[in-house]
């Protein structure tokens, strides 16, 4: 168990990125409300983002971008670059699914002005009848 | 005195979660009804109280699942930060040591992301333009999502929005507006030399336009930014983008020789496609932030 | 310089993809069909020509995008495997689409037909590029382009029922995405590697290496399970009914035929090239599969059995259809996955040819999609009640049918597998059992003389099948019938492209 809790603190930033995984995953399971559900979703996003650029973390290095580049580049200097690079397109991806998910609550909220998503299923199905 | 607080807070809370008038919309018989049938012993056993408290039982394991599952594979992970790690292989050295040489942008990001692997950015650009076509299906003002209410909500807050109300927005906005624009334009060109590049420039770019509607209204904007010219805009910066990425591929699968070079790396005209590319991406995504919000908040640009 | 066909994989995603973005600025609905056709024939043109090229030679190739090889670029990878499911997906879709023309004109407002188009061609891309793709990172990139793509065909009708089942669905889906990309995150922690060739070896040495177990174990459950959860792998299955079932004909097809297949043959290529199948058996992966495959063929259909909907209690269906593609997968041997293949194709096929029947069908008695006020439909549309027959046949599993022959490949497999042979011959014939009990009721009640439509005020009317949607039931049908009855050769580019990949 001590063991487990110094690696733990080591690689807090997975730890920090997991728990923040458990908030936005409950949000979205739990709460009704859709715009609520959306934040939750957007925390869990963020939350995959965290956790993968840790992995492109090293120790004592800089951020990918060479300053002086009449001087060989030397590996040990620098940062992982690729995982950087995956998290900014999952970002984007981030983006436009949360437009997309607000756009149609934006719609549904007109239609049947709640954003309680269970309501709004009964509501549809009433009409269906 | 606390009960009126407390009856403002419950009209507070009402209004964050989105419930326009008092009344349930939704009788709980039918809320019964629409929840999930369970065998009858079940029945007899839960409440309705309980039942709801069952589910959230159900929805807190499975989270502490996921999470605990999680937390338990990171003990096995690669140290956090450790030199020497799996990710640090030959993958990363020529990606850093070989990136200016093959490609010619310090910020070695870039390169990855435009060139050696531009394809999934090039993807990543349609997600964009897909969001801004879903978001215009949906919220374009048509017959179907549009009712004669929304017309008058909407005429209100233009009235809002009138002259006299946004004066010191618009003074403010006169004063930061150029600021704005020239520090988009500045990470736009700089994405290959400085973190930046066409998704944070555009981003940049985009919410300047916001606040200049905000403050001069849309029909200022729509003197340069209509619908015709978000169309052209958005089509032909894809177009560039796709036909440079198709030129780039093609040559470099078939070992054909290629007129874009990497130039001298740290100036400006440098690094072949990158800096072209950065400002197609720059424009698509600063119209695609404009529109989200014109169409979010008006239904037309 | 490499032979010019070795291109036509990253041409055809890239065509696709600029056809998207041209359909987008039209005016003209009608001008947005003609071009996602035109660029679907052209897709299939390549892709026959690629099947036929790479299917010949017995041989693949791998594409570097740009001039960065493996592990440095993005890559696409072609064998016949890939090349003969481009060109059904194509196939499907032309069909579909062509099936649904009508309903598509009639349900989207005329100002917004164009993007519905636009969202057709990016799924084609997207399709086409799970398909082909070497790289895993790009293969999550496609599959947020085809999330998007499917909740957005499914929301085009743009009722409530439609809004409410794309936010189920989309819900759903970027809960799937999200898993996806967690375990995408671990394989990188572990491998240092995005492109399947290097991920397969270094994945290999740790298993010899006896290395990483855990997190291994973790990333391909949460693997599964996201891509479950988007292909509607019972119990994860809840949003598809309300999906497939409200949304406008065409969408429904697709989304039955095609979209859900796109993450299964995603699966497999990672089940393949990443781990290889004797790894995935060993971390007990495709035992899970087989017991939900299993279950989800029987709920599927006794939910169908409940469901007095035609197009929900076809959706119902799907889910049964897609648990026999599991089962095939979860047999953990070659067999299987090759039954799973065949069962994508001949889904494929089958799915498709009902909903445009059920649409056409219902377009006869006021599109209203009650089976009880369908009675006599097939009379009144014959073309429409051949093609729902011929497909509600298959599904049973009447011999000469494409159904038929899945049922004896997995059957076949079944026979090879470690513990499963039993109760897979039982889900099978349990399954079929059922299946004859929604389908033959469905058949007879469309081909029985007389018309209930009249009770609710809706005058029956004959519909003379047009010609877009005659060819679309034709070339379906003949697909289910063609497969069902010379499926050797399908069989023998099926089990080469696996050997292949």
């Amino acid at each position: 168990m001590s063991n487990a809790i110094a690696t733990w603190s080591g690689d807090y930033y997975q730890v920090f990125a997991i728990i923040l995984f458990g908030i936005g995953f409950i949000s979205l399971l739990l709460h009704k409300n859709l715009i609520k559900k959306i934040i939750g979703l957007n925390i869990m996003d963020s939350s995959v983002y965290l956790f993968l650029t840790s992995f492109g973390f090293i120790d004592g290095r800089v951020a990918p971008i060479v300053a002086d580049p009449s001087v060989p580049v030397q590996m040990e200097t620098y940062i992982n670059p690729l995982p950087t690079g995956l998290v900014l397109t999952g970002i984007v991806v981030g983006v436009s699914v949360t437009a997309f998910s607000l756009a149609l609550t934006q719609r549904l909220y007109k239609k049947y002005h709640t954003l309680n998503l269970d309501e709004i299923i009964i509501l549809a199905k009433r009409e269906e009848v | 005195m606390t009960k009126n607080i407390k009856e403002q807070w419950r009209q507070f809370a009402a209004w964050v979660n989105g419930v326009e008038n008092d009344e349930p919309v939704v009788t709980p018989e039918e809320k019964r009804a629409a929840r999930p049938h369970l065998p009858g012993f079940v029945h007899r056993v839960l409440s309705e109280k309980n039942e709801l408290r069952l589910y959230h039982a159900f929805s807190a394991v499975m989270c502490l699942v996921f999470t605990g599952t999680l937390l338990l594979t990171v003990l096995f992970l690669p140290t956090f930060g450790g030199a020497g790690n799996p990710t640090e292989n030959e993958v990363m050295e020529r990606y850093v040591e070989k990136g200016i040489e093959e490609v010619g942008a310090t910020n070695l990001i870039s390169n990855i992301i435009l060139v050696y692997r531009g394809f999934d950015t090039f993807g990543e650009s349609c997600v964009l333009f897909l969001a801004a076509t879903c978001v215009m299906i949906l919220l374009r003002k048509d017959e179907k999502n549009t009712t004669a209410y929304d017309l008058a909500e909407r005429a209100e807050d233009a009235e809002i929005e009138s002259e006299e109300n946004t004066t010191v927005l618009r003074s403010v906005v006169r004063m930061l507006m150029p600021v704005i624009l020239l520090f988009g334009v500045y990470v736009l060109l700089n994405g290959h030399l400085s973190p930046g590049g066409g998704f944070s420039g555009g981003a940049i770019l985009g919410a300047g336009l916001i606040l200049f509607e905000n403050a001069f209204g849309l029909e200022k904007v729509r003197r340069f930014m209509s619908e015709h010219v978000y169309h052209i805009i958005k089509v032909a910066a894809l177009y560039f983008y796709g036909f440079t990425m198709i030129y780039v591929f093609f040559t470099g699968a078939n070992d054909l020789h290629s007129i874009i070079g990497t130039g001298i790396p740290g100036m400006i005209f440098s690094a072949g496609v990158i800096m072209p590319i950065n400002v197609a991406v720059g424009l698509e995504v600063a119209c695609t932030m404009y529109a989200f919000y014109a169409f979010f908040s008006k239904g037309e640009l | 310089m490499r032979p010019f066909y070795e291109n036509l994989p990253f041409l055809c995603i890239f065509l696709a993809m600029l056809a998207g973005i041209t359909t987008s600025i039209l005016h003209s609905g009608k001008w947005a069909m003609r071009i996602s056709i035109t660029v679907l024939t052209v897709v299939g043109a390549a892709s026959a020509w690629l099947l036929y090229a790479t299917a010949s030679q017995n041989t693949y190739f791998v594409y570097a995008m740009g001039k960065f090889p493996s592990p440095w670029g993005n890559e696409l990878r072609a064998g016949p495997l890939e090349a003969g499911l481009a060109l059904v997906f194509c196939i499907v879709m032309a069909c579909s689409l062509l099936g649904g023309l009508q309903d598509i004109f009639e349900d989207i407002l005329p100002g917004k037909q164009n993007l519905y188009f636009v969202m057709m061609d990016m799924l084609l891309a997207s399709l086409l590029s799970m398909l082909y793709t070497n790289d895993i990172f790009t293969g999550y990139v496609f599959i947020e382009i085809n999330t998007i793509a499917a909740c957005a065909i499914v929301m085009a009708k743009d009722n409530n029922q439609t809004l409410v089942a794309t936010m189920r669905y989309l819900v759903m889906s970027l809960l799937g995405s999200g898993l996806f990309l967690i375990s995408l995150a671990l394989l990188y922690s572990i491998t240092g590697h995005l492109l399947m060739p290097q991920l397969g070896e270094s994945i290999h040495s740790l298993f010899v290496g006896g290395l990483y177990n855990e997190p291994l174990t973790v990333l391909v459950g949460l693997m599964v399970l996201g891509l479950a959860i988007k292909s509607a792998l019972f119990p994860f299955h809840s949003w598809l009914p309300d999906a497939h079932g409200s949304s406008t004909t065409a969408s429904s097809a697709i989304l039955s035929g095609l979209v859900l297949k796109g993450y299964i043959v995603l699966l497999i290529k990672i089940f393949y090239r990443v781990f290889n199948i004797s790894e995935v058996r060993s971390l007990k992966v495709t035992n899970v599969l087989f017991v939900l495959g299993a279950l989800a063929m029987i709920m599927g259909s006794v939910k169908a059995l409940q469901e007095g909907h035609s197009k929900r209690m076809v959706a119902y269906s799907s889910v049964a259809q897609i648990g026999y593609i599991y089962l095939g997968l979860g047999l953990g041997i070659e067999a299987g996955v090759v039954a799973a293949v065949f069962q994508i194709i001949a889904h494929a096929f089958t799915k498709p040819l009902l909903f445009v029947s059920v649409g056409a069908l219902s377009s006869t008695a006021g599109h209203e999609k009650k089976w009880y006020y369908l009675r006599g439909a097939g009379r009144r549309c014959k073309l429409a009640g051949i093609g729902f027959t011929v497909g509600g046949l298959s599904m049973v599993g009447i011999p000469l049918l494409a159904g038929f022959v899945t049922k004896l490949y997995l059957a076949q497999g079944a026979t090879l597998a470690a513990w499963q042979t039993i109760t897979a011959l039982a889900v099978l014939a349990v399954s079929s059992v059922l299946n004859a009990m929604y389908y033959i009721p469905a058949i007879v009640q469309i081909w029985s003389s007389g018309s209930t439509c009249q009770e609710i005020g809706i005058e029956p009317k004959v519909r003379r099948a047009d010609p877009a949607l005659a060819v679309s039931i034709l070339v379906l049908g003949a697909g289910v019938i063609l497969l069902g009855v010379c499926y050797r050769p399908v069989v023998s580019v099926i089990s080469a492209g696996l050997a292949l990949l």
